[in-house]
Formats: C-alpha cells, structure tokens, sequence
C-alpha cells in the first residue's frame, strides 16, 4: 500500500502523516525525504538500513565516518520517517543497544508535467519483530 | 443440543481445547525462558499474552461455570480474556523496548 503521495505543493495531509506505521514514526515533509536521498552518506545508512537492522555501532564501522556526523544523519533519516529504531537488546555486557531499521521497503521519486512526486512503500515491521521473538523463543533467549 | 453425535462433539471440543492449551502454554513458557534470559518487555508480553489465550481464557471459562453456572458469564469471561491476551501480544509487537 503507498502511503505518502505530493503533487506539486498541494499536501496530501492524510497521506504523509505515516498513520498505522507500528512504530508510530510519522513520515516527514517531502523536502526532508528528497534531502535525506539527495545526501550521499543518508542514502549508504538507508540502504544498509534496508538489508537488516543494525546498530549504530556497526554503521560507524562500515563507513569512514565521525560518531557525530552518523548521528546528525540517523537523525535526519528518523526525522523523514525513513528509518526508526526497530527493537533495543542488551548487549552481554549489559549495554543497551538499539538497532536501526529502514521503514520503507522502496522509494520512487517522479517528475510528472509539472509534479514532482515522491512515493513510498511501507515495510512491514510487526512480522519482522514476530518472526525475532519466534526466533528467540526457540533459541531459549540464547544468542 | 441434544443426538448421537453431542458427546463425540463436546468430547472433541475438550480434547481440541486441552491440546491448544498445552501448545499454547508450552510456547508461553519458552517465551517465558527466554525473557528470563534477557528481561526484555516484547517477550514478556508475548509470553504473557499466549499464556492468557491458551491457558488463561479455558481456565476462566472452566471456573466461570463452576460458580455461576451461567453461559452467558462463561462466555463474557472468555471474551474478556481473549481481548486481554491479543492486546498483550500486540504490545509485545510494538514495544521496541528492552
């Protein structure tokens, strides 16, 4: 189901307020989504995001990168409702962990006649995180 | 109801609804293992959720009818119990927490 459509400067509310999105993250303006995609580094986070949930850490070493630039990026995507934090584990160290994950499973961005359009395809979190926990239980909470 | 085939049929619905009880029950106590594991919110509510579904909702049923005898309650009390457990088990889905 498509979920955030513009047309020119005409808004559609309804559709860019994200509703139903299980981690209640809102999806931002589309000039915060085109500039999220239109920042080299914004787009390599979201297309590792994409892959599979990752935490901060492992971003960071992926990339050539400072800890505050990743951060000021994460915080750029969260705010176009790109990405949220999918689930936080403790480490075995005891350290809390969150793990970033891409919210939208596909992005097109289209120039029409005179409308640009920027739509998206929501991903479907709830049976990710179902299928984590099925996991774990038969794991027994183990690793 | 009454016929030759009521009792094969009750009987049939106690053996379906103990089965599911024991699936149920066992998966809510693996869940339950594992959040004794890593104490994180979404397997408690998953753990607690089934276990509410598979176990909770017969029992309040069973214990219902013992001291009303009213099916109407029995039936009420399950409903009550099954809401309670499918909200927990969608929580466990929305809660990202630890």
């Amino acid at each position: 189901m498509r979920f955030a459509a513009w047309g020119g400067c005409r808004r559609r509310a309804a559709l860019a307020t994200g509703r139903g999105n299980p981690l209640g993250a809102p999806f931002g303006s589309r000039e915060a989504i085109l500039q999220a995609l239109g920042d080299p580094l914004s787009r390599e986070i979201l297309l590792l995001l994409n892959q599979s949930p990752r935490p901060a850490s492992e971003l960071l070493r992926s990339g050539s990168i400072s800890q505050s630039t990743l951060y000021r990026r994460l915080g750029r995507l969260r705010q176009a409702g790109l990405i949220a934090v999918q689930r936080s584990i403790i480490t075995e160290e005891g350290k809390k962990l969150d793990l970033y994950r891409s919210l939208v499973s596909d992005v097109d961005v289209s120039l029409r006649g005179s409308t640009l359009e920027v739509r998206a395809r929501r991903r479907d979190l709830s049976a990710e995180r179902l299928a984590d926990l099925w996991d774990e239980i038969r794991r027994g909470g183990g690793r | 109801m009454t016929g030759p085939y009521t009792e094969t049929l009750l009987l049939g619905s106690l053996v379906l609804l103990l089965a599911i009880a024991v699936v149920g029950g066992w998966i809510a106590y693996r869940a339950g293992v594992a959040y004794r594991a890593r104490r994180t919110r979404p397997m408690l509510f998953l753990g607690a959720g089934l276990f509410v579904i598979a176990v909770g909702t017969p029992g309040l049923w069973t214990a219902t009818y013992l001291v009303t005898d009213n099916l109407l309650w029995c039936s009420l009390m399950a409903f009550g119990g099954l809401l309670v457990g499918l909200i927990l088990v969608l929580s466990s889905l929305r809660t990202r927490g630890v």
